[in-house]
């Protein structure tokens, strides 16, 4: 579940913790298997990716839609 | 004479062996065109074609994590192939690059269903719709001058797990299940235009998952800690479905620590369908859950690395 701690800016550099928790919230919201969540989360910038650990860390998923369908 | 046998089915570089079935049809649509003077078609035509293939694995791990609950794009990139082996003289997969296959540049990888008896092995049911690139060229590649994918002991096989139902604070856990499925209700449907013989558009028009549980304790139908008449209103948060991971020594279960195990949450209602028995053998009650999207998550959840919590 959440976890408690700095994200990365740079994906590159993402904690591999960090980008299967990322990966896995992709995954839940969009309904998809994890090629195409890995495909959408190399596509994004460094600063949405820290995003969305940020709000998910913060029982914020809702609000990860929009960036999602953004 | 070539005799052949189902062999594995490979999605990208994912191959996946340990199939239970394996199954490529043309799927055509033929017209025998009647008309006056002859009691006998005076046509026989081939409209269309909407080529498909399905395969049915206790690999559900891997499946499912290639598919979610969506599906998994078939294209150039991450093509679909099936194989069947084609056998020598000794009755085993010949050697060589002498096998058939069928392989799938354009459509839609989604899973049909999964189901889990007691004390069995989850298995799921796989299927690929599969469709053009201009209307006339076939959806499908047959050659039979193909290698076999390297393929893996098929080992990799999950059980009934822990299963709780509801929302925050007021959860059932549904105890001594006999049997777990999962109909994933994916309605992908495939378009073809004018005298196209092959379609070329694809839709998924409908994902609605329902998942059925049934088992022989009772007390999980109940109004008080377990699913009353009325149905309980079920949350992600709180409603979790776990397949718990085999060793692959084939000793035991991976620790529940271990994120290893595959974890599905849902959202939606459940509700006791039947508390049916027949003759001297045990009652049985089933729980049907409808879900539905929470304005946040898909209907269904899935994780396949997961601990169980």
């Amino acid at each position: 579940m959440a976890k408690k701690k700095e994200p990365a800016a740079d994906p590159v550099a993402l904690d591999p913790e960090d980008r299967a928790i990322v990966r896995q919230v992709i995954q839940d919201i969009v309904g998809c298997g994890i090629p195409d969540a890995e495909s959408r989360l190399s596509a994004m910038d460094g600063a949405t990716v820290a995003k969305i650990l940020e709000l998910e860390n913060a029982g914020e998923r809702s609000q990860i839609v929009a960036i999602l369908f953004a | 004479m070539g005799l052949h046998n189902a062999y594995a089915v490979k999605y990208g570089s994912t191959v996946i062996a340990g199939l239970q079935q394996l199954n490529a049809q043309t799927n055509p649509n033929v017209e025998a065109e009647s008309g006056s003077g002859s009691p006998f078609p005076q046509f026989a035509v081939i409209t269309s074609q909407r080529p498909r293939m399905m395969f049915n694995t206790k690999m559900a791990a891997a499946v499912l994590g290639l598919t979610g609950l969506t599906g998994a794009v078939i294209d150039g990139t991450n093509s679909l192939i099936g194989y069947f082996a084609s056998l020598a003289a000794s009755g085993l997969p010949a050697a060589g690059t002498v096998h058939r296959s069928y392989t799938a540049v354009r459509g839609l990888l989604y899973p049909r269903r999964i189901s889990c008896s007691a004390r069995g092995n989850l298995s799921v049911d796989a299927e690929a719709v599969l469709f053009s690139s201009d209307g006339a060229t076939h959806p499908i590649a047959v050659s039979d001058a193909v290698a076999l994918p390297a393929i893996t002991p098929a080992n990799i096989l999950h059980g009934i797990g822990p299963i709780t139902l509801g929302v925050t604070g007021t959860t059932v856990t549904a105890g001594c299940l006999q049997d777990v499925s999962i109909d994933f209700g994916s309605s992908p449907e495939t378009l073809g235009c004018g005298s196209d013989l092959y379609d070329m558009h694809l839709q998924l028009t409908r994902v609605a998952p329902v998942i059925t549980l049934r088992g022989i304790d009772a007390a999980v139908f109940a109004a008080a800690g377990g699913v009353p008449a009325v149905g309980q209103p079920l949350t992600h948060a709180a409603t979790k479905i776990y397949f718990r991971k085999r060793n692959t020594t084939g000793v035991g279960f991976v620790g529940d620590a271990t994120a290893e195990h595959i974890k599905l949450t849902a959202n939606g209602v459940a509700v006791v369908t039947e508390h049916t028995g027949q003759g001297t053998s045990r009652a049985e009650v089933s729980i049907q859950i409808t879900t539905a999207w929470d304005g946040t998550n898909a209907p269904v959840t899935i994780n396949t690395a997961s601990a169980i919590t």
